[in-house]
């Protein structure tokens, strides 16, 4: 990775077609999670991707090729959201209200390690973009908070107050305590 | 003497913030998760999700069969605008650089012409 790196930096054309053979899943996977719709992430992908290729030039080799290549995914994705929302104008709020509508939602299945991840799946998705973005980006991809906060044009102090946010929402919604299970059914 | 403690409301803000490690927790709040069950059962729980959140990551997503040939496409309709870019760069460089030429050489000319008038 790091030679063919090294070579795409360096203009050569192919070196940067194998990287994008060898990453393309993974940066799709991010911008599915990102965006919660696979037509969205197929256009920030190839956003993303033609973005790393104008500048690949300047990536100095300071964090992993992966890493900077999810920064510009959550960049690209960011950018998406926000032209989405404005066409839209169906902005979710970190405030709004949410409404469990999943038919097959159970608790009694939490027990279950594949149901438990089949919930929060679809409770990431259902997340409102603001803070599906960092809680995606810290605590599945691992990106630090200034990252974060940099790519979705954000104070760190804000990206780390809807990540607290969201994972609060998270674990409710998922994994909730006694008595927090009717919340969920307003 | 009065005892400080934290209360369930405080130390739950500080169990999501501490999920992640982003933050450690202080005297109070360990004091506190020491005897209060619930607030225990939603420390485990935030582990749980935690642990969920990274096998979340590793599990496959469907994959866009399309999708690699239309990145490379792509960069490669990028490619071919910026070197039709280039192209009309150059060609436009060469007509100012006839353009000037052909109007120096009108203007010598000219020169000429009303020298050669004043000497005959």
């Amino acid at each position: 990775m790091v030679s063919l790196v090294e070579r795409a930096k360096s203009g050569d054309r192919e070196a940067f077609d194998r990287l994008v053979r060898i990453t393309h899943s993974d940066a799709y996977a991010l911008a599915l999670r990102l965006t919660g719709s696979t037509e969205d992430a197929r256009d920030v992908v190839q956003e993303a991707y033609l973005r790393a290729y104008r500048s690949v030039g300047r990536f100095r080799g300071e964090a992993l090729f992966s890493t900077w290549l999810y920064r510009i995914v959550a960049n690209c994705a960011a950018t998406h959201i926000g032209r989405r929302q404005l066409h839209r104008h169906d902005h979710l709020g970190a405030h709004d209200d949410f409404i469990d509508t999943r038919p097959d939602y159970d608790p009694t299945l939490l027990g279950d390690v594949a149901a438990l991840r089949l919930n929060l799946d679809a409770a990431i998705r259902d997340l409102p973009p603001r803070l599906r973005s960092v809680v995606v980006l810290r605590d599945m991809y691992d990106l630090p908070h200034e990252a974060i906060a940099k790519e979705l044009g954000i104070s760190v102090t804000a990206a780390k107050v809807r990540l607290h946010r969201a994972r609060r929402r998270l674990r409710e919604q998922v994994l909730p305590l006694p008595g927090e299970e009717h919340d969920h059914d307003r | 003497m009065i005892v400080e403690r934290a209360d369930c409301r405080a130390v739950s803000d500080a169990l999501a913030a501490a999920a992640g490690s982003d933050r450690a927790f202080g005297p109070l709040e360990l004091d506190h998760l020491t005897t209060c069950l619930r607030c225990r059962a939603e420390q485990a729980r935030y582990r749980r999700l935690m642990e969920a959140m990274q096998a979340l990551r590793e599990a496959p997503v469907e994959e866009d069969s399309r999708l690699e040939s239309q990145i490379l496409t792509t960069i490669d309709l990028h490619g071919r605008l910026l070197a039709r870019r280039a192209r009309a760069g150059v060609v436009a460089a060469v007509g100012g650089i006839a353009a000037g030429a052909a109007a120096t050489a009108g203007f010598i000319a000219a020169r000429h012409r009303r020298a050669a008038r004043l000497l005959s």
